[in-house]
């Protein structure tokens, strides 16, 4: 399939983000995985590049820390640091790089103001979150470009079942046997999906409301959707879709679902 | 029958099956099926017309007994009318 446009995407972000932000140690196992399953992230501080350097307390800016995720739902750190739970108490974050801004969660990628290292709160969903505001400002930004667009051949199947799982396996079956492709099918949207798997509504939604715009922003000529004979959702992401389709004058081929 | 943990999960994604659909996680999916979230939705739908006095009286009645009678307990039929309040 030629989504490379979507897929390149990512991979740019991919790349900056583990081969820039983070940079991997010699030592380390591949973090890459850590993108996909947000149970364990590793980030390496004091990397190199212009990258940020945000370390916990006390930390050695050149040291390796892990953060786990607890099954109670709270965040522990690993690595050259004690082991330190992060429990509810405020823990302010350090930032011994004057150029934070170039980082991965700096301005310079949209996104500015916000130090994913800082927890104020048990509420670990706030850092997980913040990775995929990292992932989508940096992601959905190279998918909306020019490039994608351009670059972009492939079908687009769009879906919206109203919670039953029906709809999206029909869409997903005839978008694999006819060569197309849905949201959750390509790299990015398996990625997210992983990222965002249990996260609280009001936080995940934004993040797919933006990669789906982005998805369906690459649309050209025609685009298929599945939906329910029973209507969609007012809260659903496909009125974000069609009204992107629509102003791109993408013709929309509905089928319908019992 | 509907119980306050799939209640919950319906809360948990603002009654959005899109989202659920996509973010649930597999305890969740132990808990819910299509069936309970369907009859949780169209049960929420019916008290957010009631509470915008949209309906009839009969309508009403009719709506509080399915509510009543697919619910495991009073409490759980509370805090339907809680969801239902919250979300629409």
């Amino acid at each position: 399939m030629d989504d490379e446009g979507f897929e390149g995407g990512l991979d740019n972000f991919a790349s900056q983000y583990i081969g820039g932000g983070l940079k991997k140690q010699p030592d380390e196992e591949d973090v890459s995985s850590h993108i996909i399953i947000p149970n364990e992230i590793h980030y390496i501080a004091g990397s190199e590049g212009g990258a940020c350097h945000p370390c916990l307390p006390g930390q050695d800016v050149n040291s390796p820390t892990r953060f786990v995720k607890q099954d109670d739902g709270t965040l522990a750190t690993q690595g050259n640091l004690n082991t330190v739970t992060i429990n509810g108490s405020s823990s302010q974050t350090n930032s011994s790089s004057g150029d934070y801004d170039s980082g991965i969660w700096g301005s310079h990628h949209g996104y500015s103001g916000y130090n994913p290292y800082t927890f104020r709160s048990k509420d670990i969903d706030r850092f997980w979150t913040a990775v995929s505001i990292g992932l989508l400002t940096d992601g959905a930004g190279e998918f909306a470009g020019p490039a994608f667009a351009s670059s972009s051949t492939v079908g687009r199947v769009f879906w919206s079942g109203g919670g039953n799982p029906a709809i999206r396996a029909a869409a997903e079956q005839f978008a694999s046997e006819n060569g197309m492709t849905t949201l959750e099918m390509t790299r990015a949207g398996r990625n997210l999906t992983d990222l965002t798997e249990g996260m609280q509504w009001d936080a995940a939604r934004p993040y797919w409301q933006r990669l789906s715009s982005a998805f369906a922003n690459g649309a050209q000529g025609e685009a298929h959707v599945f939906q329910g004979v029973g209507g969609v959702s007012i809260e659903s992401v496909w009125r974000t879709e069609y009204s992107i389709l629509n102003s791109n004058n993408v013709n929309i081929i509905y089928h319908l679902i019992p | 029958m509907i119980t306050i943990e799939k209640l919950k999960i319906y809360y948990k994604y603002h009654g959005d099956g899109d989202m659920w659909n996509r973010l649930e996680t597999s305890e969740e999916a132990k808990i819910i099926q299509y069936s309970d979230w369907k009859l949780i939705e169209d049960i929420v739908q019916d008290i957010i017309f009631i509470e915008n006095n949209v309906v009839s009286l009969n309508y009403k009645n009719e709506v509080l007994s399915k509510a009543s009678k697919n619910c495991s307990d009073k409490e759980t039929l509370e805090y339907l009318i809680k969801v239902a309040n919250d979300i629409k």
